[in-house]
């Protein structure tokens, strides 16, 4: 452990500190019960209400959050601790997929598949290749030695640790617009709105679907602008929470620049990957031929 | 009318198991029609008679192999990454059988209903790219290394147009109208889910390799890359690398990734049945008879290619996806968009 260097004393910390946070946060009864309590509603809603009626169910959610999460901190401590850096790759495909379970669990399935297709799929396949063709760096990075060192390191970690404490504050608001979500009974919806206009436009089987296809009809509805405006927002906020229209207009409007911004910081992170890679020209033959070899 | 297995069963806690039962039964019967198949096409084209001893026209020839396999000893060579060695085949052939649930055999024939099942089916398939690095790196061995870096270039390469082509009838789908008239009533049209891809072909009465030549054109080729076949299977290659990333593997091991390797082309030839060719549209027979007939149709012709084409270098390959296939793929979906805004 003495003779770990810095910068990776840092990331065990911060993984220890993670799972503290979430051991603390689980042991604090509100948070805990809230989790179970949405738990319970998400699976009422993904199987029929038969099995929700049981009661069991909600133990049964609870569990599953509790695995991915433990699953998730578990595979990035094994990312750190590990020496072998393609196990250590290994432990991070791991956290990549708890990470969509609990997507999934949050109704947002669009986040979840484009987490497994993007990041378990090809920013991994990425690592790999960095990974074999940098053939295991022997140094380790550079990073400040000594009590100066511990202390920036400290000072990181508590910054993290106030960040990490401060999301789980809002966790929330989160749960109440998730909720809010789940309320959304066909129910509510026929109750708000105008149920001849709904005939004239065709969807009066609506009480024979889906709750999903429920939502669906209206939000197709509502994207005419025949409903009144209030209930129409309702109901596309509630739909589009973690859909793909929910996720591509909000990239593409409120966050353009920070997403254009990225797609250009990452150009300049691949042509500058390749700038380094490329062997120096102006070196002597000789010395290029020795490292070549 | 019950539309999903869920459904069906109520919710029970048993629907999970049957329709893994029953797409374990399904596949195992397809892997082993079409190592048949391919064994009598290939000597159809090359004037043989492929097996014919063990029973009628040699049907039962690869039920036998498959017994020799799990009756064979399994072999762990002493060096390998054990942890990664053994996870490998298993990984390779858990995501195939969960992407084959999401296809929708006929209007009431879906085992697993969901929103974004074209997606799922497409990073089920980038889970498989992960198991081939895995059985590659963790075998220790040099051909076998060799073949997962191929292989995984390859795949993760050949992914781009797959998808790229799949997104411009995605945008097509979502072109034909604001909602679709299912079964039970009005939905909002989803592109990406799957059913929906067929209702619309169903509905509008015209087959997507119609509106999108291009895209059925490049997603064919794309699709023979990602199922490494020939003349796309350089991370095999016999002849240079023995046999590429499952070199150390032997008896189910190895089978499991040759199980994956026939299941992989059954789902690529749904999917381009799916995207292009009207899923179970069709007439007098059923919807699953003809879903599976145009299916095996698709596989008969990336048989025949396997057969007629010698194999590509490796540079050639890369250059006709990144200089060719590519750029063609956008443009085929900048067009599509273009003209779907104007109209």
């Amino acid at each position: 452990m003495s003779n770990l260097p810095i910068s990776r004393k840092c990331l065990m910390w911060l993984g220890a500190l993670a799972l503290g946070l979430l051991v603390v946060f689980g042991l604090e009864p509100s948070v805990a019960l809230a989790a179970a309590e949405h738990a319970a509603d998400s699976t009422a809603h993904t199987f029929t209400s038969k099995v929700a009626g049981d009661g069991g169910a909600g133990k049964g959610a609870a569990f599953a959050f509790w695995s991915f999460a433990l699953c998730a901190v578990g595979g990035s401590l094994f990312v750190i601790t590990r020496r072998n850096m393609v196990t250590a790759v290994m432990g991070m495909v791991g956290t990549f997929f708890a990470i969509a379970g609990l997507y999934l669990m949050l109704y947002a399935s669009f986040l979840a598949v484009m987490q497994v297709l993007v990041y378990a799929g090809a920013i991994m396949v990425l690592f790999v290749f960095v990974i074999m063709i940098l053939n295991r760096p022997v140094d380790e990075p550079w990073a400040v030695q000594g009590i100066l060192g511990k202390a920036i390191a400290a000072l990181g970690v508590l910054y993290l640790f106030k960040r990490l404490a401060g999301i789980l504050w809002q966790v929330k608001d989160t749960h109440a617009l998730v909720l809010a979500k789940d309320k959304l009974d066909v129910e509510v919806v026929l109750n708000h709105s105008d149920p001849e206009l709904l005939k004239d436009l065709g969807v009066l089987s609506i009480r024979g679907l889906k709750h999903a296809d429920v939502c669906k009809s209206l939000f197709a509805v509502c994207r005419d602008n025949t409903l009144n405006h209030t209930v129409a927002d309702t109901v596309k906020n509630a739909y589009e929470f973690g859909s793909v229209e929910g996720v591509g207009y909000t990239l593409f409007s409120k966050y353009l620049f920070p997403f254009e911004a990225v797609s250009i910081v990452l150009l300049v992170a691949v042509v500058g990957a390749i700038a380094i890679a490329r062997p120096d020209k102006n070196e002597p033959e000789g010395e290029a031929a020795k490292e070549a070899s | 009318m019950p539309q999903t297995l869920t459904q069906l069963l109520d919710g029970s806690v048993l629907a999970m198991p049957i329709a893994a039962g029953l797409i374990m039964g399904m596949l195992t019967v397809n892997v082993l029609m079409l190592v048949w198949a391919e064994r009598k096409v290939s000597a159809w084209i090359q004037m043989r008679m492929g097996p014919t001893e063990v029973g009628p026209f040699g049907l039962l020839q690869t039920l036998a192999d498959m017994l020799k396999l799990i009756s064979k000893q399994l072999i762990t060579p002493s060096n390998v990454d054990k942890p990664l060695y053994h996870l490998a085949p298993l990984l390779a052939f858990a995501p195939v059988v969960a992407a084959v649930a999401l296809f929708p055999f006929s209007e009431s024939t879906i085992l697993v209903q969901n929103d974004y099942g074209l997606l799922f089916v497409f990073a089920f398939g980038g889970i498989a790219v992960i198991a081939i690095f895995m059985a590659g790196w963790g075998s220790n061995n040099k051909y076998a290394l060799l073949g997962a870096i191929r292989s995984v270039a390859q795949n993760i390469s050949y992914e781009v147009p797959l998808i790229l082509s799949a997104l411009s009838v995605v945008l097509v789908v979502n072109a034909m109208g604001p909602t679709l008239s299912s079964g039970d009533g009005v939905v909002a049209i989803n592109g990406l889910d799957l059913s929906h891809i067929v209702m619309t072909q169903d509905q509008q009465g015209i087959w997507f390799v119609v509106l999108q030549p291009i895209a059925a054109i490049i997603y064919f080729i794309s699709a023979l890359a990602e199922t490494n076949r020939a003349p796309f299977d350089i991370p095999e290659a016999e002849s240079e690398l023995v046999a590429g990333f499952h070199t150390e593997y032997s008896g189910m091991r190895f089978s499991l990734f040759f199980f994956a390797e026939y299941t992989n082309m059954l789902i690529v030839s749904m999917l381009a049945v799916v995207l292009f060719f009207g899923g179970w549209d069709g007439p007098v027979l059923p919807g699953p008879a003809w879903f599976f007939l145009k299916s095996y149709a698709v596989i008969f012709v990336m048989m025949w290619v396997r057969w007629t084409f010698p194999r590509l270098r490796f540079d050639q390959l890369m250059t006709f996806c990144w200089k060719v296939l590519i750029p063609l793929s956008i443009l085929n979906l900048l067009a599509t968009a273009f003209v779907i805004a104007v109209l």
